[in-house]
């Protein structure tokens, strides 16, 4: 109940913003570097080495002096694509994310300040996996998340060399850092390379992708 | 295993950066009469779409120096160009059959001659298009034989215009471009003959230009009282050159000779080095996506 009035306030704010709203969207390749879960029986396991396929989507906007941000980053682990299990694992980040530009000529500097985090799900196919002689073992899905205020810093050189960075209040449990790069003296909508790391307790993961902003 | 993976990958990234050519409609008509046209909007609802087709194709030929569509100033024109009569019927096979009458009258509306056309195709763009060029080859013909004195209204006209250019960097389908595109939409009364942008390198001794080329004619609008001409070319000169400062200037002139510079500006090419790193970023761009792309089609393929 004490969600709805300040989501409901969000939805209507979104609406009346969303002509000047800036849209992107991303997509890229990564690795995952440390994953780690425990499954239903306690036991903790590290899936790592892995090929992931990222996705970005969200768009940002203006309330007077104050850039707001609302996104998601994906992360699709084609677990085990090589070696023939059926099982995907996904990250979720969502984030809203509120920051003031401070311009100094080319450079623009803003601490940044949002919600958000890391939402973990581990799927596996049942019948793939609890087959045969595993037919008696517990599922091994899981899902894990963390949620919580966010932190950061961004740093904007003209329109073209763009790093960011956020983490929750321990910056040890989870933090993002990322960077929009592309060549000085580009066309319009021309897409950024998009750098990403996450880190933390339980994840580490890399990612190079394209953004598209569309403004 | 990988070795299959890695060879797809290669060829789906050698395959992205390929350059795709460009279509040019071939020019038509050679000779150019100094007469300006006006071309009637039909009567029949059913029609207007065979009017815009034939303002355009005019336009775009060498048949007459300037096409106006309605509503125009009869001292402005020549000859008036009407749609008399048009029909479609489906023959046996899919094929359309079409018949179409072109008439010219004298500005007080004298009708001077009927050219008929027919044509048939299996698609209604094809045949309208084919309607039309036989009719108007006709229409040339004509007169070429018949010299009709030009009798519109002279006069000096000063343009508007907005004039729009955007320097163009490589992408994954033309991996060596260099090009500037220049858009203008000129507003006035008396239609354009020639719309050309010249390019000089400031700071030069000889004012010779380095680059001149024409514009092409995209299409006409109707604004307020006057009409609108959009013209766009692709300046794709090799001897564009990197890192200078070049002054370009847009020109117009009309029938009478009449010339209106519509914009002058200056624009800074890029250097070599630059251009070379724009290159490296787009085989970084084709790079990712073919490598999410093979990705993704791999997880489809290990889910089923």
């Amino acid at each position: 109940m004490r969600y709805k009035i300040p989501v409901s306030a969000l939805f209507l704010l979104l609406i009346f913003n969303v002509c000047y709203a800036r849209p992107y969207f991303g997509f890229g390749v990564g690795y995952t570097v440390k994953n780690i879960y425990t499954d239903i029986e306690g036991f903790v396991e590290d899936e790592k080495g892995v090929p992931l396929l990222g996705l970005g989507l969200g768009y940002g906007f203006n309330i007077s002096i104050i850039n707001l941000n609302l996104g998601t980053n994906m992360d699709f682990f084609g677990m085990d694509l090589v070696r023939g299990n059926r099982e995907i694992t996904l990250f979720v980040k969502p984030c809203v994310i509120a920051s003031v530009p401070l311009r100094l000529k080319e450079l623009s500097f803003s601490p940044l300040i949002g919600y958000g985090g890391i939402y973990k799900r581990r799927y596996i196919k049942e019948s793939t996996y609890l087959k045969g002689e595993n037919r008696y073992l517990n599922p091994a899905n899981y899902e894990g998340k963390n949620i919580e205020l966010l932190f950061g810093g961004m740093l904007s050189y003209s329109d073209w060399f763009i790093p960011s960075f956020y983490c929750v209040k321990d910056i040890v449990v989870f933090h993002t850092v990322n960077l929009l790069v592309r060549t000085p003296v580009g066309e319009l909508n021309t897409p950024y390379l998009n750098l990403t790391y996450t880190g933390g307790e339980e994840t580490r993961t890399i990612s190079l992708g394209l953004t598209f902003h569309l403004d | 295993m990988k070795k299959i993976v890695m060879f797809i990958l290669v060829v789906l990234y050698l395959s992205g950066c390929a350059n795709i050519p460009k279509k040019f409609l071939p020019p038509i008509y050679e000779k150019r009469y100094p007469l300006i046209a006006g071309v009637q909007t039909s009567k029949d609802v059913a029609h207007i779409r065979i009017d815009s087709m034939l303002v355009d194709i005019i336009a775009k030929s060498e048949l007459t120096s300037g096409v106006l569509n309605e509503p125009f100033d009869k001292e402005m024109v020549d000859i008036v160009i009407g749609v008399k009569d048009f029909s479609l019927s489906k023959k046996e096979g899919g094929e359309i059959q079409g018949r179409l009458s072109l008439e010219i009258f004298a500005p007080d509306g004298n009708p001077m001659k009927t050219f008929n056309a027919e044509a048939i195709s299996k698609e209604t763009e094809r045949l309208l298009f084919d309607l039309l060029t036989i009719a108007l080859d006709k229409m040339a013909f004509y007169l070429e034989e018949v010299t009709i004195e030009p009798h519109h209204k002279v006069f000096k006209e000063e343009k508007m215009a907005t004039s729009d250019i955007t320097l163009h960097y490589p992408t994954l389908t033309d991996f060596r471009r260099k090009t500037i595109l220049v858009k203008t939409a000129i507003q006035g009364n008396v239609p354009p003959k020639e719309v050309k942008i010249v390019l000089n390198e400031k700071n030069q001794v000889m004012k010779a230009p380095f680059h001149s080329q024409e514009l092409y004619f995209e299409h006409l609008k109707n604004i307020d009282a006057q009409k609108e001409w959009l013209y766009s070319g692709n300046v794709n000169s090799k001897n564009l050159p990197f890192n200078t400062l070049i002054e370009y200037s847009i020109l117009s002139t009309d029938i009478m000779g009449n010339e209106d510079t519509l914009k002058k500006g200056e624009l800074h090419t890029i250097s070599k080095g630059l251009f070379r790193l724009k290159q490296a970023e787009i085989l970084v761009h084709g790079t990712i996506i073919t490598t999410a792309g093979g990705l993704v089609i791999m997880m489809l393929l290990y889910s089923l």
